[in-house]
């Protein structure tokens, strides 16, 4: 039988390794769990969906970040703190989860970044604060209702990163 | 539209939402009087970054008591800014960047160059 292969970089990845579930060809596979999704919706026999794929993703959008400098917004907008931005890829790869509703990681011009997400008639943001306290915001609103709900996060805690990404699967 | 708010296909709020450091303003252009086109254009003339236009009408910003006041600058008639200074805090100003971006991203490009096909 052959094995399902954890990355090294994974914590606890010994503990991971298991055997390939015997699903064949409606099998999408990920270094935590395997799940089946319908055959049409496949265009492949088996897809693999890689770990490394949505860990580069995140540090990738970390790295462009990085690169902006003070002025980038049409004369203003700062530059994003570096040591904050490596903390935080390292808090993303390892609190977000894959499965998790896409990350996207914008600027903001007072140099802290958001991540946003729009879940049906929700927006959904955290505004995370570079500036050392790791601190963030998170704020999600129904835009018929513009009820909007808000709390503190801290992005050191993984309680906190379980919160986020269960509030986000509860607004899919 | 700043490159770095289109971000895998999809704007961000922060187009809609000016910081401190912009004094709580954003810029745009009055359509009645200039083209996307142009204003795109004019926008990279002046060495600014810039991958497409998006729009909102005057009654959108007004439906979240924005006012667009017209602030011409030289050889740029059009030149306007959304005052978000009126709203009460920070919560108002998401809030109202929010429904601002929404607007936007349903009605879409209004100049696309680099042919995107999400917004």
């Amino acid at each position: 039988m052959s094995s399902l292969v954890v990355p090294s970089y994974l914590p606890h990845a010994a503990e991971l390794e298991r055997p390939l579930p015997p699903v064949g060809d409606t099998t999408l596979l990920d270094a935590r769990k395997s799940f089946r999704i319908p055959d049409h919706s496949l265009p492949h026999r088996i897809v693999v969906f890689s770990t490394k794929a949505h860990e580069h993703d995140i540090r990738e959008q970390i790295s462009n970040l990085g690169e902006l400098q003070d002025g980038w917004l049409d004369g203003t907008g700062k530059a994003c703190d570096p040591e904050e931005l490596a903390n935080l890829a390292e808090r993303l790869v390892r609190h977000y989860p894959l499965d998790a509703p896409e990350l996207r990681l914008y600027p903001i011009g007072d140099g802290n970044v958001q991540a946003e997400w729009w879940i049906g008639d929700y927006s959904a943001v955290l505004e995370i604060f570079l500036d050392g306290t790791a601190a963030a915001e998170w704020s999600d609103c129904n835009l018929q209702t513009k009820q909007e709900n808000a709390r503190p996060v801290n992005i050191n805690d993984e309680q906190d990163w379980e919160w986020v990404v269960q509030r986000l699967r509860s607004l899919s | 539209m700043n490159p770095h708010w289109f971000v895998k296909g999809q704007l961000s709020i922060a187009a809609f939402n000016p910081s401190k450091e912009q004094h709580y303003k954003a810029s745009v252009d009055n359509g009645d009087t200039t083209t996307a086109r142009d204003a795109y254009l004019h926008h990279q003339s002046n060495g600014l970054a810039t991958i497409g236009v998006v729009a909102l009408t005057a009654d959108e910003a007004t439906c979240e008591n924005l006012p667009a006041i017209a602030v011409p600058v030289d050889g740029w008639p059009h030149h306007m800014v959304l005052d978000f200074n009126v709203l009460p805090d920070k919560p108002a100003r998401r809030t109202a960047a929010r429904s601002l971006t929404s607007a936007a991203r349903q009605r879409g490009w209004l100049h696309n160059p680099l042919r995107h096909t999400t917004i």
